[in-house]
């Protein structure tokens, strides 16, 4: 047997059985949410009070959300007494800054915060106003998110656990009908949180701090050693270092959190890869220190290393498909059974990973979602992702090769309009596009109840 | 009062898997597959009547019926004979149908940024045939080999798919006897749907050559095999909402 043909198998062999763990952990993870019942006796409940927060909004060049987020952070219905919104002007060259400074002056619970120099990137906008915070709990929002008027309360009340360090929400695209790729992201983003999160929540694995939608403790932020101002995913960062130093990392299911999802493929492929760069030095920085851990069960440790190394995935899959078209050709391998299960199991392996989609379909089932329809065109966000991430990490290796490599903080693109009127009502912007049109689409309509619905989920009702 | 959903959104707080469901999953899994290995021999006869029909109406001109070994067991099988040209027939055949198919994906490469990585991944199919075409003129896929790779990975696929199926369809669907009716018929579409793509995939060798062998196995073959399941899959979850939605008013 020729050494090709030999090597081509060692790499098919590598291929499946590396993707065969990612889906039995998809599979495992779908399981778990659909039967979720989980009773607990709520005796960390006795004596908490609720904390004071301090809720932090970083803002680069955002005066097109700015207003939304802010009204509706002054909307929610926590203690004003215990509140503080600091909105963080940083470095902005737009009318962000004069859009905080109104809210600050009509609000006194809102602080607002100018940045004008330094090191670039949201860390370094959260270390900076961090220093200013008074609170004990810190609640991140990125600018274009729309939290409903009771997400503090839900985010908060984790923490009367003592053992939590962090806390996560439920991010959801209220864009999901801008664009295919958009209807698409919500699909995703389902699978993510409906069933990744609360499964890894559930099954006391490594649920994910996402960097914004949720909140760390202030002393124990300061313990770990604050933000990591030189990652891309500081979310990430934080979260293994919290898990690494004996801290829990809840997550919320109904601490629903409306965002922009990108809705032009330049914009998902920038903020995929700027996701794979950062998540795979994570990788590389902690692998070590969380192998050796002894705060973390087994079980911890296996789903940290899934999830610190899901981007190796996507080029693991096109190494295995360029084997097996290789062996395709080589009329000498297709005399093998050998060859022919790794050909069919890379089919379903290889272009899709049914379990993906199992978690895709679920979510979607589980949220009434009808977007499920569009499940099938999964598969062009799939292989555009394969190939955004394979791009990223060759850079990133490549980078690491021969210079420091691509650190760049891509700020994701907004479509929004604000008038602190979080998308209803708008007037045209300074980019000509009006609320009426495009936006009206996806609506947000507030419930009797102060929670921001979703068009599509209003009609429910 | 105990809620059936989750505040605020309203998702649906579970579809618990109950034991009975689990077994009866396994038991209608291992049938299936078990009936798919009892039957291959009838069942590779079936798909290869439907290909020669569909051969056949298309109007292809094909010969006597030649055997092909699938595996050790179920051993021969039938297979469409369909003469496939080489390149050293009409050279020129080949690089006008390369350049042309380069030129209409590097079309939609530009129009469609979502298929950018797809038109990739099928640009890199059609550049190594292209390769092997120039390396090696005289190299030769015949309609016997295609079925027999062809064939190779589609009985692997019936095989595996009742155990996909039981999870996609009779696990997480909320109507039990709705998953097992969408499992039976994704069984039986995938033994049609598979012959009436060989007849396709012969009909294009027959015209073109040997020029998309790679791209039509990867894309009709293993991909279509998922983006049919996925296609039932949507639909079945699309039909199953109203009844989720009802317990979630309820």
């Amino acid at each position: 047997m020729s050494p090709l043909i030999v090597a081509c198998r060692c790499i098919l062999v590598l291929t499946i059985a590396a993707l065969t763990a990612y889906a039995l952990r998809h599979h495992l993870f779908v399981l778990s949410r659909l039967g979720q019942r989980k009773s607990r006796d709520m005796m960390e409940l006795v004596g908490y009070v609720a904390p004071s927060v301090s809720v932090l909004v970083p803002m680069h060049n955002e005066e097109n959300v700015a207003a939304d987020v802010l009204q509706a952070l002054v909307d929610c219905d926590y203690d004003w007494a215990k509140l503080e919104v600091i909105a963080i002007d940083d470095r902005s060259t737009d009318r962000t800054g004069e859009i905080i400074d109104e809210f600050a002056a009509r609000y006194p619970v809102v602080k607002a915060v100018h940045r004008k120099e330094g090191q670039g990137g949201k860390p370094a906008a959260l270390e900076f106003a961090g220093a200013q915070a008074t609170g004990e709990i810190l609640l991140l929002f990125d600018a274009d998110y729309i939290p409903g008027r009771s997400m503090i309360k839900f985010l908060v009340t984790p923490f009367c656990d003592p053992e939590v360090g962090a806390v996560m929400g439920r991010v959801v695209p209220e864009n999901g009908g801008a664009s295919l790729l958009a209807g698409l992201l919500e699909l995703e983003r389902g699978a993510g949180y409906q069933i990744g999160q609360q499964a890894r929540h559930t099954l006391g694995l490594t649920p994910q701090f996402g960097g914004t939608v949720g909140g760390v403790r202030a002393s124990v932020l300061k313990a770990v050693g604050g933000w990591n101002t030189y990652s891309l995913t500081e979310d990430t960062d934080l979260t293994f270092r919290l898990l690494l130093h004996g801290w829990k990392v809840a997550y919320v299911n109904r601490a629903e959190c409306y965002e922009e999802a990108p809705e032009t493929w330049q914009v998902r492929s920038r903020q995929i890869r700027r996701w794979a760069t950062g998540h795979t030095e994570c990788l590389h920085d902690l692998w070590k220190s969380w192998l050796r851990a002894k705060t973390l069960t087994t079980a911890e440790k296996i789903d940290g290393l899934f999830v610190l190394a899901c981007y190796w995935t996507a080029p693991i899959l096109v190494l295995g498909w360029l084997a097996s078209l290789v062996l395709f050709f080589l009329p000498q391998a297709h005399s093998s059974l050998a060859f022919v299960v790794a050909l069919s199991f890379m089919g379903y392996q290889l272009f899709g990973n049914q379990a993906t989609f199992l978690e895709l379909g679920t979510a979607a089932l589980l949220d009434g979602n009808p977007r499920v329809k569009m499940l099938p065109l999964s598969l062009f966000n799939f292989f555009g992702s394969t190939g955004a991430i394979c791009r990223a990490l060759l850079a990133f290796y490549l980078g690491g090769l021969f210079g420091p490599g691509n650190h760049h903080w891509h700020k994701t693109k907004r479509y929004r309009n604000g008038n602190g009127k979080n998308g209803a009502n708008g007037h045209a912007n300074g980019n000509g596009r009006k609320n009426g049109n495009a936006t009206a689409a996806r609506l947000l309509i507030r419930a009797p109840n102060g929670i921001y619905l979703c068009r599509q989920e209003a009609n429910l009702t | 009062m105990r809620r059936e959903y989750i505040y605020p959104h309203r998702s649906v707080r579970a579809f618990p898997v109950s034991r009975l469901r689990a077994a009866a999953a396994i038991v209608l899994a291992a049938s299936l597959t078990a009936g798919v290995a009892r039957f291959a021999g009838p069942l590779l006869d079936l798909h290869h009547r439907i290909t020669s029909l569909t051969i056949k109406i298309a109007g292809i001109p094909a010969g006597e019926t030649t055997a092909v070994r699938v595996f050790s067991y179920p051993g021969t099988v039938p297979a469409a004979s369909v003469p496939i040209p080489r390149h050293g027939d009409n050279p020129w055949r080949a690089p006008v149908l390369f350049f042309a198919t380069l030129a209409a994906l590097t079309l939609v490469h530009r129009l469609v940024p979502l298929a950018r990585s797809f038109i990739l991944f099928l640009s890199v199919l059609l550049c190594a045939a292209g390769l092997v075409i120039i390396v090696h003129p005289m190299f030769a896929f015949d309609a016997a080999t295609y079925q027999k790779i062809w064939l190779q990975g589609e009985f692997l696929v019936w095989l595996l798919l009742p155990w996909v199926s039981a999870f996609l369809f009779v696990l997480t669907l909320p109507a039990f006897f709705h998953g097992v009716a969408w499992m039976l018929a994704v069984q039986a579409y995938a033994l049609f749907w598979s012959a009436v793509r060989l007849a396709f995939c012969l009909g294009v060798f027959h015209i073109t050559g040997i020029l998309y062998v790679p791209l039509l196995w990867f894309c009709l073959g293993v991909l279509f095999d998922l983006v049919y399941l996925l296609a039932f899959y949507a639909l079945a979850l699309g039909l199953a909402l109203p009844r989720a939605v009802g317990r979630r008013r309820s």
